[in-house]
C-alpha cells in the first residue's frame, strides 16, 4: 500500500512532465471507479502482501494459545535467573565508593543487605547492586563490543514498514481527492518557443 | 592499481586482528565496486575461516567469498560458506540466492530458476529473487516471459527505478514501443532530474512514428537540449525527428526549419575541434538535401 501511495504522490508531483495522453492514462490507473489502484475495496487492498489482522488473530484460540505459551516460556527462565542472581549475590559488600553519596541512593547501592540497628556506611556497594548496575549500565558498551544488534538489524531491516489499515484508507481517500481536484498543465507545451526564443517563432 | 595496493596491505600484516580488519575492508571495497576478482578474494579465505566477527561486514565478506568460490568452481569453499551462513541465519533467501547464483555461474539456468521459484514461494516480498529470475529468462532468450515476471514484480514494487528501466529495454527488444513509452514515462515520474529518461522517451516516441508521437518526441528533444547542451546524441535525435516531421503536411515548417538549424549549429560546435567534423558535415548535408527533397514534393 505504501508503494501505491508513494507512486501516486510522485506521479501527481511530476505530472507536468507527462504528455496529455500519458497523464490521462495515469489518472485512470489510479482513480478508476472499478479497478483503480486507489480504490479502497478489500480485494484490492489485500492484493500484494498478505497481512494478518491482529484483532482477528487474537480471537483464534490456537493462535492465542501459542502466544501465551511463548510468553510463559520466556518469563519462566527469566524468573529462575532472577532468583538465582538474588541468592548468589546478596548479603556481601564488594567495593567502597571513593566519594560521598546521598542517603536516597541506599536502595540502589545496598540492595541485598539488611542490617539491624546501626546502618552501613552509604559508600559501601553490595554485590547484587554492583551486578545490576553493571548489567544495565554497560548494555550499550557491550553491544558495541559484540555486534549482535547489527547482525539482527541486517536480518530484519529489510522488512517493509507497516502502516495501520485505517490510516492507509484515510491516506488513500485523501490522495484520491487530490487527483480529482488536480490542475494539469504540460510543462513542455511551448518548449520549442522557449528553446529558440519567443520572438523567433510565429 | 588501488585494488592491488589494498590487497597487499592485507597480506603484509602479521597481527591477526589488524589482518582481519584489513581483509574485511578490502572485501567490502570489492563488493561496493562490484569487482569480480576471485583471484584476489579467495586467498583471504583462510583469514576469515580462522576467525569469526559478528558484524555485517563479516557476513557480507563470507557471501563474497562464496561467490568467488563458485566463480572458480571451488565446491569445498562454497559449501563451507553456505554451511556457515545456514548455521548462523538458518534457511533464508540470501542463502537461496547464493545457491541460485552458483547454478547460474555453471550455466545451469533451469536449476537456478527452480531454486529462485521455490524461494519466492517462501519469501514473496524479496526483490532480489525476482530480479535474478528476470536475468535468467533474458539469458534463456525468453524476453516475453521476462516482461511478464517484471510486470508482476512492479505491481508490488512500483517505485523501483532500476526495474522500470529494465522493463523499457525488454519492451524495446520486443519492439513493443507503446508499452516501452509507458515504462519510460514512469522513469520520468520517478526521477525527472535525469535528462537521459527524457531522451529515452523521445526516442521511443520517434520509433512509434505517428504524427502526434513525433511532435511529442520533438518537444522532449527540445527539453533535453535545454537541459544538456553538450550531448551530441540529443541534437542528432532532434535532427532525425524534425526530418521525419517534414514528411507530414500538417507540421509547422517554420519551427522545423529553425530547430534543424539550431541542432546543426550545435552539432558543428560540439565537433569543431574533432577529427569527426567531416562526418558531421556529411550527415548535415545529407539530411538537408533530403529535407529539401520532401519540401519540393510538398
Amino acid at each position: 500500500m505504501a508503494a501505491i501511495l508513494k507512486r501516486s504522490v510522485l506521479t501527481r508531483t511530476n505530472a507536468a512532465f507527462l504528455p496529455n495522453d500519458q497523464f490521462l492514462c495515469r489518472k485512470k490507473l489510479f482513480i478508476d471507479e472499478t479497478r483503480g489502484l486507489l480504490q479502497q475495496d478489500k480485494e484490492h487492498l489485500n492484493n500484494d502482501v498478505p497481512s494478518i489482522d491482529k484483532l482477528t488473530s487474537l480471537m483464534k484460540p490456537h493462535l492465542l494459545r501459542t502466544k501465551v505459551l511463548e510468553n510463559i516460556a520466556n518469563v519462566g527462565p527469566q524468573m529462575a535467573l532472577g532468583a538465582w542472581i538474588r541468592t548468589m549475590f546478596h548479603g556481601y559488600v564488594v567495593c567502597r565508593l571513593p566519594f560521598w553519596v546521598p542517603e536516597r541512593f541506599r536502595s540502589m547501592l545496598q540492595s541485598g543487605i539488611e542490617m539491624m540497628g546501626e546502618s552501613l556506611d552509604i559508600r559501601y556497594v553490595s554485590g547484587l547492586s554492583w551486578y545490576i548496575l553493571n548489567i544495565f549500565g554497560l548494555q550499550g558498551f557491550l553491544f558495541l563490543l559484540d555486534g549482535t544488534r547489527e547482525v539482527e538489524d541486517m536480518q530484519f531491516g529489510s522488512l517493509p514498514e507497516e502502516i495501520p489499515e485505517m490510516q492507509t484508507k484515510m491516506l488513500m481517500k485523501q490522495e484520491k481527492e487530490q487527483w480529482k481536484g488536480m490542475d494539469y498543465h504540460w510543462k513542455l507545451e511551448n518548449i520549442e518557443e522557449e528553446l529558440l526564443g519567443k520572438d523567433s517563432i510565429k | 592499481m588501488e585494488l592491488l595496493v589494498r590487497f597487499r596491505n592485507c597480506t603484509v600484516v602479521t597481527d591477526i586482528l589488524e589482518k582481519v580488519d584489513r581483509t574485511l575492508e578490502f572485501l567490502s571495497f570489492v563488493r561496493v565496486y562490484s569487482l569480480r576478482r576471485p583471484d584476489l578474494v579467495l586467498p583471504l579465505f583462510r583469514v576469515l575461516r580462522d576467525t569469526q566477527v559478528e558484524t555485517i561486514e563479516y557476513w557480507q565478506a563470507i557471501e563474497l567469498i562464496a561467490l568467488a568460490a563458485a566463480d572458480v568452481s571451488n565446491y569445498r569453499i562454497f559449501n563451507w560458506c553456505c554451511d556457515k551462513i545456514k548455521k548462523r541465519f538458518g534457511d533464508n533467501w540470501r542463502l537461496h540466492r547464493l545457491l541460485g547464483l552458483f547454478h547460474e555461474i555453471r550455466l545451469d539456468y533451469r536449476a537456478a530458476a527452480a531454486v529462485y521459484e521455490n524461494s519466492l514461494v517462501k519469501h514473496p516480498s524479496c526483490p532480489q529473487l525476482y530480479k535474478r529470475q528476470v536475468a535468467i529468462l533474458k539469458s534463456l532468450n525468453s524476453y516475453e516471459q521476462a516482461a511478464v515476471v517484471l510486470c508482476d514484480y512492479l505491481k508490488n514494487f512500483m517505485v523501483d527505478e532500476e526495474s522500470w528501466c529494465e522493463l523499457v529495454f525488454i519492451y524495446l527488444y520486443l519492439r513493443k514501443y507503446e508499452e516501452a513509452a509507458f515504462a519510460a514515462s514512469e522513469l520520468i515520474i520517478l526521477n525527472p532530474s535525469n535528462w537521459f529518461y527524457f531522451l529515452l522517451f523521445a526516442e521511443i516516441q520517434y520509433n512509434i512514428g505517428s504524427y502526434e508521437s513525433l511532435v511529442t518526441a520533438r518537444k522532449y528533444c527540445c527539453y533535453v537540449c535545454k537541459m544538456q547542451k553538450s550531448c551530441p546524441r540529443v541534437f542528432y535525435d532532434l535532427l532525425l525527428v524534425c526530418w521525419a516531421l517534414g514528411k507530414f503536411p500538417q507540421s509547422s515548417k517554420d519551427v522545423n526549419r529553425r530547430l534543424l538549424l539550431f541542432a546543426s549549429k550545435h552539432l558543428r560546435q560540439l565537433y569543431k575541434n574533432s577529427s569527426l567534423l567531416f562526418a558531421v558535415e556529411e550527415l548535415l548535408t545529407h539530411s538537408s538535401s533530403r529535407k529539401l527533397k520532401y519540401q519540393t514534393n510538398d
